[in-house]
């Protein structure tokens, strides 16, 4: 009988030893694999971070689901669309605000961020945004009475800027190195001119653009 | 057949062997000599006098990334002292810089930032070099 009291005790201990044990492996393989996920988790965020990229363009073909845009070197994006999930927003003054899908024309120049595979792109936002352009070259020729200038860039194209009101004249100063504010009659043939400009789509000849910005770094900077 | 005989021929085989080989590399020899070359060695390859020196480059940020701040640091390099201009919609500026590299704090606007970046090198008959980038700050 003790015999048997001896073998059923042991037999319990080893059960309950044998429980223990799977309890406790259980445990940490469940620890384990918070971890593993906690790290995925955290890499794929980093990744996420590390290749945040955006493309822009121009809308080309636009739906309630997708949206076709083409950018600066002419390469076509698909934007894919979720009525719930994409944000859009159109940038004025600095600011943003909240609009609809259905606010986007053709023509549209817009920033979609969001996964990007090859040219198709997962819209999580979408911002309506102003396309400025710049350019750089020699100043060839300045009207004072019909209020343009006339540049030649180094890829050999003519461009004429007409100034506007609004336009902001910069000169560097050759000595100081400081960007202080100019006017037209204190700008030469052959200084240097950096320049911002936006296509309206409504330009008088080819390359003639009112100028939103200048930069003049006189000769003088050259010849010193 | 006398073994003496049989010693000739080996010999004579051998020999001849020897001498049409001597004669097979003789001629491949004079071949390689007589080739015509056909690779461009007459002219001279062209290269600029920008090409020797240290180009622009942008190291940071990259092409068409995102942020989330309004102001970002360019980094990179370029020949050293040259006057580096930073033209963006919302400003400009010009740096002088000392050393080949570069770090220039830059403002940005919400949306879409086209931001050029020139370097003109000291001595005036090498050319300009130009690079242009564009930086997304972005809120959401």
């Amino acid at each position: 009988m003790k015999n048997k009291i001896l073998a059923f005790l042991i037999l319990i201990s080893l059960l309950f030893t044998g429980f223990a044990y799977a309890q406790s492996s259980s445990s940490a393989e469940l620890h384990e694999a918070e971890t593993l996920k906690d790290k995925i988790a955290s890499k794929v965020a980093e990744l996420q971070h590390n290749d945040q990229r955006a493309v822009a363009g121009s809308i080309t073909d636009i739906s309630q689901t997708a949206i076709k845009i083409k950018d600066s070197k002419e390469i076509t994006y698909n934007v894919k669309l979720d009525k719930d999930l994409t944000k859009v927003f159109i940038i004025k003054s600095r600011d943003k605000s909240e609009a609809k899908i259905s606010d986007l024309k053709k023509g549209d120049y817009i920033i979609v961020s969001g996964p990007i595979d090859n040219k198709n792109v997962t819209a999580n936002s979408i911002y309506k945004d102003e396309q400025f352009f710049i350019g750089s070259g020699k100043i060839t020729e300045i009207n004072s009475s019909a209020f343009y200038i006339r540049a030649l860039t180094t890829e050999k194209d003519t461009y004429t800027l007409d100034t506007e009101t609004f336009t902001k004249k910069f000169m560097l100063n050759a000595k100081t190195l400081e960007v202080e504010t100019t006017t037209l009659s204190k700008i030469k043939e052959g200084d240097t001119i950096h320049f911002v400009y936006k296509k309206t789509g409504e330009e008088r000849e080819k390359n003639r653009y009112s100028v939103q910005k200048v930069l003049i770094i006189p000769q003088e900077y050259f010849i010193k | 057949m006398k073994k003496e005989i049989i010693i000739a021929i080996v010999f004579g085989v051998l020999l001849g062997l020897v001498v049409a080989v001597l004669m097979v590399l003789r001629v491949r020899q004079s071949g390689e000599q007589n080739k015509i070359p056909t690779e461009n060695q007459v002219t001279p390859k062209v290269m600029t006098k920008n090409s020797q020196l240290q180009p622009l480059e942008i190291t940071s940020p990259a092409a068409n990334s995102i942020t989330d701040k309004d102001t970002i640091t360019i980094k990179g390099k370029a020949l050293k002292d040259s006057l580096i201009v930073v033209e963006s919609p919302i400003k400009d500026l010009a740096v002088k810089n000392s050393k080949e590299d570069f770090s220039i704090s830059f403002p940005l606007s919400l949306g879409e930032n086209i931001i050029s970046i020139t370097s003109y090198p000291k001595d005036a008959k090498l050319n300009l070099q130009s690079n242009t980038l564009r930086v997304y700050y972005l809120t959401e």
